[in-house]
């Protein structure tokens, strides 16, 4: 019967308090461990907003506002590309596919990309997540459209609805492209990135509801001449677009063709990186993330206070153990021992059942937080940072528990052998 | 007979008090003496056996255990001697609740060499020397079975307690009221089994108790009134300038 068996059989004698300590600190441990996995899932999230493409490609501005209106549809191009470009840049040999991204109508305050079908095809999010459609499929007619799933479900959208897109962004609009209404085709699944909150029609659909737009109120020809028939008639090659994705062939190349762009000499464009850019955003918008890490702490903290309560708790009713382990030759190290070793036990079974409870957790509330939040906590593998986090634990709690220890030994120091009770 | 315990011109005070608690001149057990001392609560009792286990430390005096300076010794030495060569029983609680029996008679050898190799030079393994003890002690293991201690009759964990005290033949058992929680009948067989059992292995016995009546069955009779010279009464006459 050694050191650690003792103490085993002193903490099983205290079950129900030892219990609940060992319950508090697991709490703490995956309360902890869970905030972390959201908060490193957040920012994976939203920094695999798009994933696999290798530049995005717009009129010459500052990164993080072709970035801002190209991903994440917030705010307005300050000018387009023309489809000129659009098309000499895509068909260079090292590119081995590109997505035209335009933009500029809404729908109840929803934003309308027009795109091509590379779109359903090779957009990727959160790693290697392709778009999938919940229901129906991609858009074949002109007027058909594929809605976000967050669009589907706020206007409660089913395939086959008619919709009408709006000039602009605002909510409210008043100038509707009635005369060119939409039908349903598809709807995607949850991504939990801005593609939810999209509509996506052809490029040549956007063009389609422009026509005529160009003439001046009150030009006899608008109205009757922009039906249906006459849109599929024109010409509904796109002059211009907002942006476009762009993936290589060799990721190599990436710094090569970028600069490329840069210096196109027909036309004043741009062309940046996504990961460093949503790296940068993430970065000023971040503070969140830092608000998380900070509840996370003080969970800790707490924590380890109840341990410290609830170890010197106990310590009353046991210095007649102590007394009699020193009655039996016990050296006063011995005590300490006693107490810093329960204290580690302590903390492992706390940090083992936390472990559990988190895994628990995290795999009943998966399909929510992946559907409802588009958060995609990764499950399996532990991070490094965990490791950091739990050793972290293991030797805070060990420190904290040298209070408690240190009690128990001065205590059996003035007790000597016979407790005065 | 060569002397166990031999004090001399003790003197204790606690550190923030100028009167002194305890105040020996002389104080003596030989091998194998049953000695019995007599002192109500508050005479300084438990000072005197904590100087004894060598957990409190004297200001002055001499004290001899076994033979060796007592005094000399290291903290962590003290420490040593009280485990290889003393045992201890108490008035209660002092078993460990949640040890089984033989765990409990057997947990000194945990801590002592000495006393498990005492054992060994028996030809005994621990636990058949636990359960041969507490049969000398009416506890018999084989009836009652190996449960936890706090499943006892007080009565049963005294017995336990005293082979405890018993176990690995040490050189001086010191017992501090261990018979008050006892019936009267329980406690004088319970007084016999003790006395037989240090006989056979020539272990001197310091019991200490308030009641005199116990006394008759001892080798020697002591009151810690008589010995102890810093009494509170005569130590606050003491300090009154003359």
């Amino acid at each position: 019967m050694k050191l650690l068996n003792i103490s085993l059989k002193s903490l099983l004698n205290r079950k129900g308090t030892t219990f609940l300590t060992i319950l508090s600190i697991a709490l703490s441990v995956a309360l902890l461990l869970g905030i972390e996995r959201i908060r490193t899932g957040a920012k994976q999230s939203f920094e695999s907003t798009v994933s696999g493409v290798d530049l995005i490609a717009g009129a010459r501005s500052g990164p993080i506002n072709l970035m801002l209106y190209s991903v994440f549809r917030i705010g307005n191009a300050t000018n387009n590309v023309s489809y000129q470009t659009f098309k000499d840049i895509s068909n260079r040999d090292d590119v081995s596919w590109s997505i035209p991204i335009s933009l500029g109508d809404s729908h109840k305050g929803y934003k309308v990309v027009g795109t091509s079908l590379d779109y359903f095809k090779h957009f990727k999010f959160a790693g290697n997540k392709n778009l999938k459609f919940m229901t129906g499929n991609e858009f074949k007619g002109l007027y058909d459209v594929v809605l976000g799933a967050d669009v589907a479900s706020q206007l409660k959208y089913q395939i086959g609805d008619k919709i009408v897109l709006s000039h602009g962004s605002d909510k409210i609009s008043f100038q509707d492209h009635a005369d060119k209404p939409f039908t349903v085709v598809g709807v995607l699944s949850k991504t939990g990135t801005p593609v939810d909150q999209s509509l996506h029609v052809s490029l040549e659909a956007i063009e389609a509801i422009h026509i005529g737009w160009q003439q001046t109120p009150g030009d006899t020809h608008s109205g009757d001449m922009h039906n249906h028939d006459t849109a599929n008639e024109s010409t509904l090659t796109p002059k211009s677009i907002t942006a476009f994705f762009l993936k290589l062939n060799s990721r190599l190349d990436v710094f090569n063709v970028k600069n490329d762009i840069d210096n196109y000499n027909q036309e004043a464009v741009m062309a940046v990186l996504p990961g460093v850019v949503l790296r940068d955003l993430w970065n000023t918008i971040g503070s969140a993330e830092k608000t998380l890490l900070a509840v996370s702490l003080l969970v800790f903290l707490v924590s380890l206070v109840s341990m410290i309560i609830s170890l010197l708790a106990t310590l009353n009713e046991r210095r007649r153990e102590m007394a009699i382990f020193r009655s039996l030759g016990a050296q006063k190290g011995f005590i300490f021992s006693v107490l810093i070793i329960e204290t580690g036990l302590l903390t492992l079974l706390g940090i083992l059942l936390g472990l559990l409870i988190l895994y628990i957790a995290l795999f009943s509330f998966k399909p929510v937080l992946e559907s409802q939040m588009g958060l995609n906590v990764n499950l399996l593998t532990p991070s490094m940072n965990d490791f950091v986090y739990l050793s972290v634990i293991f030797a805070s709690s060990l420190c904290v528990g040298i209070l408690p220890s240190y009690k128990a030994y001065k205590n059996s120091l003035a007790d000597g052998l016979t407790i005065k009770s | 007979m060569t002397s166990v315990l031999d004090i001399n011109n003790l003197e204790f005070s606690w550190p923030n008090s100028t009167r002194p608690l305890l105040k020996v001149e002389e104080f003596q057990v030989s091998q194998g003496e049953h000695l019995f001392l007599q002192g109500p609560s508050g005479s300084g009792k438990s000072t005197l056996l904590n100087i004894i286990a060598g957990v409190l430390t004297p200001q002055k005096g001499d004290i001899h255990l076994f033979g060796n300076d007592f005094q000399a010794y290291t903290a962590a030495q003290k420490d040593k001697v009280r485990g290889d060569h003393m045992g201890f029983i108490f008035q209660m609680f002092n078993l460990l609740p949640f040890l089984s029996i033989i765990e409990n008679v057997t947990l000194p050898c945990q801590f002592s060499k000495v006393k498990k190799d005492n054992v060994f030079d028996k030809g005994l393994s621990l636990e058949k020397e636990a359960c041969r003890l507490l049969k000398e002690l009416d506890l018999d293991i084989q009836l009652i079975g190996d449960k936890k201690v706090s499943d006892l009759s007080v009565g049963q964990q005294q017995r336990v307690a005293a082979a405890r005290a018993l176990i690995g033949s040490p050189k001086l058992i010191i017992a501090d009221e261990p018979t008050s929680a006892l019936d009267a009948d329980v406690r004088d067989r319970f007084l016999q089994l003790l006395f037989k059992e240090c006989k056979t292995s020539e272990t001197s016995l310091v019991f200490v108790s308030h009641d005199l009546s116990l006394g008759r069955q001892f080798d020697k009779v002591l009151s810690l009134k008589d010995i102890n010279k810093a009494s509170p009464m005569q130590t606050q006459s003491a300090e009154v300038p003359t």
